[in-house]
Parts: C-alpha cells; sequence; structure tokens
C-alpha cells in the first residue's frame, strides 16, 4: 500500500517561464472567462442576435447547440462577461445577462438560477437607481421643493439633499402600476434599506418566508410556482424603467429536460414558448443544449422551437485553434506576453490535439497534467516524452 | 474600539450635565404635583427632570407657573428636558402648532427641547402613506423650531421618527443640511422595546451620522437597557417605567432586571440596601408606589455609577459581559451589539 504523500510546498513553474500552471485542472475556466478560441462563427450568430435585441429593443432568441465538452458553458458564461464588459457603468444601455445553470423542473427553477445569478449587490443598487430616477422626475415636476440636479442619482438620498418619505411611497405608486405586482414592488424597493434588504432578497429570490417575516415587509404571498412568470416579467419591466436593457438569459445544460417526465417537460416548454410570446421585446434567451436533445425538440415539440429563430453550433476545435488557445493559457501566467508555445514543442501539440480530439476541456486537462508531468521529470520543455507518463487521461 | 462610548458634558443653561444620564419623567398631574416623589431633594445624581410640553400647557400649572419656571417650581440647579408632545398629539389625534410649543419649552425655562415629531410605530411602513407624512411632518416641525426659537441658551434636540436605519440617517442628513441642531433625540422606541436588534440597529446608525453631537433615546431607560443604549452611543435617556401605575408593581432588582412585586417571596427583609429599602420595611414599599419609585431610580443611579466607572476605566465591554453574563436575551443583544460597532453585521 502506498502511503498518501501531500506536498504542501508549492510547484516551481519558473523553469518554463511560468509563476503557475495556467490550464485548470478540472478542465473548467474559472467564472469569468478572457480566454475565448475556436467558434469565430458562434460569435458572428451570437453578436447578431445580441445587436438586433441590443439596437432594435425586438426579442430575438437563439440555440446553441455542442456536445459535451465542446465549451457549451464557456460560451454562455463567455458571452456574460463580454456584454458586462462592453456596457459598464457609464454606458446608456445595461443590458442585463443572468446565466441559469440548468433549467430544472420549472420556469420557477429558471427565475432562482436567474435572480440569483444577478445577485443582491446588483438589484440592491438597481433598487436605489430607479428610487433616485424618481427622485429626479419629482423634483422636475415640481412636486418636491428641493432641485435635484439630472444625474446626482442615489447621492441625493445619502447627503440627505431629498427626504425618502417623500419618495419612496411615490416610487411604489408608480412601479406598482406598471408592474401590476405590488408585493414585488415593495420586495423590490425594500432592497434599498439596509434593514430590510435581507429578507426582501429572499422573498424576490423566490424562498419560501414564513407569515410573520412577510408581513413585516407587508408582503401577502411568496412567489411560488405559479407567480415565477409574473415576477420575472416584473422584473423585466422595473430595470426597463432605469435602462437596464435588455434582459439576456443564458440556460444552460438543457438537455436536462430529457430527463424529466414528459408532463413536467411538456410544461417547461410550455412556460418558455409563453415568455417568448409575452416579451416581444427586450428579451434574448440563449439556450445552451446538447445538439441530439434539440433535434428531437425540433420534431416533437416545434411549437417551441419555433420561437428560437437562430441556431449556433459549436464546432471541436482546429489545430490552428488549439495551439491559439494554448497559447493564450500559458500567457496568463507569463511575466510578458508572447506567440511562443514553450514549453510545449510542436510535436506535443500535435499530440494534444489528436488526444483531445478538438473537446476543449479535454485538451486543458492533458496540458496542465502534461506541464506537471514534465517538472516532476525536471525535463526542459513539454515534448512527446511527457505522454510515456500520463497514462491515460 | 468603544469610542462611541464616552462621558460626555452638556452645557446646559443651567449648569453643565455630565452623561449618561437619566431624566425621571415627571408626569405634571394637575398643579403639576402628580404622583412623583420629589427624587431630586433624595438622589443627588438625579437632579434632572423630562417634562412634557402639551401637558404643561393644558394644565392649570402653565398658568400658575409665572417667570421662574420649572427651575421656581421644582428645583433650581435641575436640568429640565421638555418634550414636545408628540406622543399626546398621536394619542389624542390633536394638531400642535409646533412654534406655539417651542414657546411653552422657552417659557417654562427648558434646558434641553425636543421638536415636535409625529410618533411612527414600529408596524408602520414607508408605503403608508399616513407613516411617510409623519416622518416628513417631524422633519418639517424640527426645522421649524430652530428657525424660530428666540432663547439662544435653551439647547434644541431634532426629534427623529422612522423605523430604518436608512430613513433615519437619511432624516439626519436632511435636517443637518438645514440646521444646527444641537443635539437629536430617537424617538419611537418604545413600541420596539422588545426588539434589541432593531434598537442597536437604529441608535448605532443615528451615532455614527450626528458626529459627536448628544444623543437622547426617548421613553427607555430602564437599569438594564441603559447600559446597552449607552454602548451603542446614547447619552441621555427618558423614562416613566420606574413609576409605572397599576398592579404591576415593577421593582428594579439590584443588578438584575426587574421583578413584579407579587413574585418576590414575602420577606422582612428587601434584597436592597438603597436609602429607602433600608428604612422601609417588605410591606410598606409594596403597598406605596413612590417608594417602588424611588427605589427604582436609585437602582437607575447606581447602575450609571457604574457604567460610568467602566468608561473611565475603559472597561465598558468587560462590564457588559459581566452584567448581561445571566440574562441570555440581554448577553444575545450585546453580542449583537458588540458584532455591530465591529461591523460585522
Ligand atoms: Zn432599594
Amino acid at each position: 500500500m502506498n502511503n498518501l504523500n501531500i506536498v504542501t510546498s508549492k510547484k516551481d513553474y519558473t523553469i518554463f517561464g511560468l509563476n503557475a500552471n495556467p490550464f485548470p485542472y478540472s478542465g473548467i475556466p474559472e467564472q469569468v472567462p478572457d480566454i475565448y478560441v475556436g467558434q469565430q462563427e458562434v460569435m458572428d450568430k451570437v453578436s447578431n442576435v445580441l445587436s438586433s435585441v441590443i439596437s432594435t429593443g425586438q426579442s430575438n432568441h437563439l440555440i446553441l447547440t455542442g456536445s459535451y465538452g465542446n465549451g457549451k458553458s464557456h460560451t454562455l458564461k463567455y458571452i456574460q462577461a463580454q456584454i458586462r464588459d462592453q456596457f459598464c457603468e457609464n454606458s446608456v444601455l445595461k443590458p442585463v445577462t443572468g446565466y441559469v445553470a440548468q433549467p430544472g423542473e420549472s420556469f420557477w427553477d429558471i427565475y432562482r438560477d436567474f435572480i440569483y445569478d444577478l445577485g443582491s449587490t446588483y438589484l440592491r443598487e438597481c433598487s436605489r437607481e430607479y428610487i433616485a430616477k424618481v427622485s429626479e422626475e419629482l423634483s422636475k415636476n415640481g412636486k418636491i421643493e428641493e432641485d435635484i440636479e439630472p444625474g446626482m442619482g442615489w447621492r441625493a438620498v445619502e447627503r440627505g439633499k431629498v427626504l425618502l418619505s417623500d419618495i419612496v411611497p411615490q416610487a411604489y405608486v408608480l412601479l406598482s402600476e406598471l408592474t401590476k405586482y405590488p408585493d414585488f414592488s415593495r420586495a423590490f424597493l425594500n432592497l434599498a434599506y439596509e434593514e430590510n434588504a435581507y429578507t426582501s432578497w429572499e422573498w424576490l429570490s423566490g424562498e419560501a418566508i414564513e407569515y410573520s417575516r412577510r408581513r413585516e415587509l407587508h408582503l401577502t404571498s411568496n412567489i411560488t410556482a405559479n407567480h415565477a412568470q409574473r415576477a420575472f416579467i416584473a422584473l423585466k419591466t422595473t430595470l426597463e424603467q432605469i435602462n437596464h436593457s435588455p434582459v439576456i438569459m443564458l440556460i444552460d445544460e438543457f438537455e436536462f429536460i430529457e430527463t424529466l417526465q414528459a408532463r413536467t417537460k411538456q410544461n417547461m416548454l410550455n412556460s418558455l414558448r409563453h415568455l417568448i410570446d409575452v416579451n416581444p421585446t427586450g428579451l434574448s434567451v440563449i439556450i445552451a443544449c446538447a445538439p441530439e436533445v434539440w433535434e428531437t425538440l425540433v420534431a416533437e415539440y416545434h411549437a417551441f422551437s419555433d420561437r428560437i429563430a437562430k441556431e449556433a453550433n459549436l464546432k471541436p476545435l482546429d489545430k490552428h485553434s488549439v495551439t491559439y488557445m494554448v497559447t493564450e493559457y500559458l500567457n496568463t501566467c507569463r511575466t510578458a506576453p508572447s506567440d511562443s508555445i514553450e514549453p510545449f514543442t510542436e510535436e506535443s501539440i500535435q499530440r494534444i490535439f489528436i488526444e483531445g480530439n478538438g473537446n476543449a476541456r479535454r485538451i486543458i486537462t492533458i496540458c496542465g497534467q502534461a506541464i506537471d508531468e514534465a517538472l516532476l521529470h525536471e525535463m526542459k520543455c513539454v515534448d512527446l516524452g511527457v505522454f510515456e507518463g500520463i497514462d491515460e487521461i | 474600539m468603544t469610542s462611541m462610548t464616552n462621558i460626555r458634558i452638556i452645557d446646559t443653561a443651567t449648569r453643565e450635565l455630565e452623561t449618561p444620564a437619566f431624566f425621571p419623567v415627571h408626569n405634571g398631574g394637575k398643579g403639576g404635583e402628580g404622583n412623583t416623589p420629589r427624587y431630586w431633594e433624595m438622589i443627588p445624581d438625579m437632579n434632572t427632570m423630562m417634562i412634557n410640553a402639551y401637558s404643561i400647557y393644558s394644565s392649570p400649572l402653565y398658568e400658575k407657573m409665572g417667570e421662574g419656571g420649572l427651575h421656581d417650581k421644582y428645583s433650581n440647579n435641575g436640568v429640565f428636558f421638555v418634550d414636545s408632545g408628540g406622543f399626546q398629539q398621536k394619542n389624542h389625534d390633536l394638531t400642535l402648532d409646533p412654534i406655539e410649543m417651542l414657546r411653552v419649552q422657552e417659557n417654562v425655562g427648558a434646558d434641553i427641547a425636543a421638536t415636535l415629531d409625529l410618533p411612527v410605530f414600529a408596524k408602520d411602513c414607508i408605503y403608508n402613506q399616513k407613516y411617510s407624512d409623519a416622518v416628513k411632518i417631524s422633519v418639517k416641525n424640527a426645522l421649524i423650531a430652530l428657525d424660530n426659537r428666540e432663547r439662544e441658551d435653551m439647547l434644541i434636540y431634532a426629534s427623529l421618527q422612522g423605523n430604518d436605519p436608512i430613513m433615519m440617517m437619511n432624516t439626519i442628513d436632511y435636517l443637518k443640511k438645514r440646521g444646527n441642531f444641537d443635539g437629536f433625540a430617537i424617538g419611537g422606541c418604545i413600541s420596539k422595546r422588545s426588539d434589541y436588534h432593531a434598537i442597536i440597529d437604529i441608535i448605532h446608525a443615528v451615532r455614527k451620522r450626528i458626529g459627536d453631537l448628544p444623543l437622547h433615546v426617548f421613553g427607555l431607560g430602564g437599569p438594564t437597557m441603559i447600559p446597552l443604549m449607552v454602548y451603542m452611543g446614547a447619552d441621555t435617556f427618558d423614562s416613566s417605567a420606574f413609576l409605572k401605575a397599576g398592579s404591576k408593581r415593577l421593582y428594579y432588582m439590584p443588578g438584575n432586571g426587574s421583578i413584579e412585586f407579587s413574585d418576590i417571596p414575602e420577606t422582612t427583609y428587601l434584597p436592597c440596601t438603597c436609602p429607602i429599602c433600608s428604612i422601609h420595611p417588605y410591606e410598606e414599599v409594596r403597598s406605596e408606589r413612590k417608594l417602588i419609585g424611588m427605589h427604582n431610580l436609585w437602582m437607575i443611579t447606581h447602575e450609571i455609577r457604574k457604567l460610568k466607572m467602566a468608561i473611565e476605566e475603559n472597561e465598558v465591554e468587560q462590564y457588559l459581559e459581566k452584567r448581561f453574563m445571566n440574562s441570555p436575551a440581554m448577553y444575545e443583544a450585546f453580542r449583537y451589539a458588540k458584532a455591530k460597532k465591529r461591523g460585522l453585521v
């Protein structure tokens, strides 16, 4: 029996000109990816769909197919990161992107994942932005005596320029008229206050909150499966008021619905179809799905699949893309970026390309192991020799 | 670490007042005698009084009082805090005039005057128009009082109403932008008295916002709440609980909360050596409201002394640790307060 030998000292990758192993061991890229390669065609289609919804406001949806390991999750997260990057704080339009890891059993699950991904900090900022917007309007229309310069935002509240008690009741009336959902409006506005923020957030994210706690916030009922659509639409309507639009919903692992019972699956598809139908503007749903599952959906549920106009297909990486990807990862741990594939050799890249079968996740895993193997055997570079040591990957 | 817990000197028209300080509520009554014992003659540390402008105004006392005001009537060296009557306004559905109440406060010789507020209750929320209006009126009244003051030597405390710390902070910012108040007073805490966290949150938020100005908390001042409120940064308090009427006969136990008289086993001795309990036997104290009230004030005096010592030694947290050891609810509140001060919750 071998002893378990846990090495706590850090490995020294400097021999390869790297400050760490650039390849994530699990092959799963980081939450906010900045390396994305070899899927120009997919990116073009995504750009088309998003550009049209962002520029015209007309809703537009896309299905993203690709086999396991071809980077569906990676692509969705990359899209999210790119949008957040391009439309930063000072941008006039602020698209809202939320990532849903798996559709779950009903739209309620989707809603909860979505709102959870947006996060309480973001929604609190939105709540404050909305209150600030109402303050500015009330000031402009002479409904309150205080003059608020446009763009002063929540600072007007924080600096004592306006009284919250002058603004919030009005904001509540206005928002309830728009959302037709008073509970939602209360919870959303309450996010702006520290004291109630936590309960409001729990409520908004679809948690079941017992009556006594709900009562403190004057909330009549929880968001249940029956209210999820309504809550989502209220959220979208609210965010539109402060130019946080369009709403881009990224749903991953859609093939999961194949595991649902026929009835549940039908309900799920119906509710998504309904969602698309009642939101002709300001919404983009991007669904990542295994190609074989999508094919059956197209064949059997075209009432749903018809609503999604565009399809993009993730292809296995070609040799050129593999080289490019490896270089990009290496650059994350280099002091100065370069085009070189060192410590890899041409031959080892070729071997990795073949072994990895164009599958990005697998390629990343092989690269990471290969570097460690080379380090262990004190090799000068990662050449074909390392593959003798890696029996099975 | 305990920078918000300080001994402060408040410079009033009568004399310097050292904090923490308690203002027993004088219930006035017809002719101003009421049933409040003349505690200020017996407890040197307790030469302070909270009295209500509206109740003075609406009783014959106001007519009779004359030039010397409260000082002549009760105590020349006493510090008088005159509340405006907001509570009465709400309970009796009156609309009082803020300037009229200010004049009463000035005429009776108040050392500290609180502006006319419209109390809100814990269950009220901002979506309730009445609630929002109450907060707004309290704010407007505070500014009116400041603009119309005639006696420069009377300190004016802005009365704060609200249930959310953010709202309170917003109100303070609004008021500070528009006037120089001599201090602030938090109202509406009675309705939250069993919600320690809410009280801690509010005092903490207000103290952070007002810098080193004096801070009063209305209506809360039992010997257990005082140390906690002082710890959070409050300076002065008032309460009438020490004299609460009815069958309750609340007796503050030395160093350990309060107990209803009926729960004290009937013995010859009372568990206290204050000047009241030392002289009067059990039966007498039990049957005489004023005696219980006096004993209770001695307990508060004792508590404040111990607190001041702890503040001077910079050992407030150690003191509270011991103080609340045997009271799980208070101990939990103290831990929450501690975390709050350290920015952990
Ligand atoms: Zn006693």
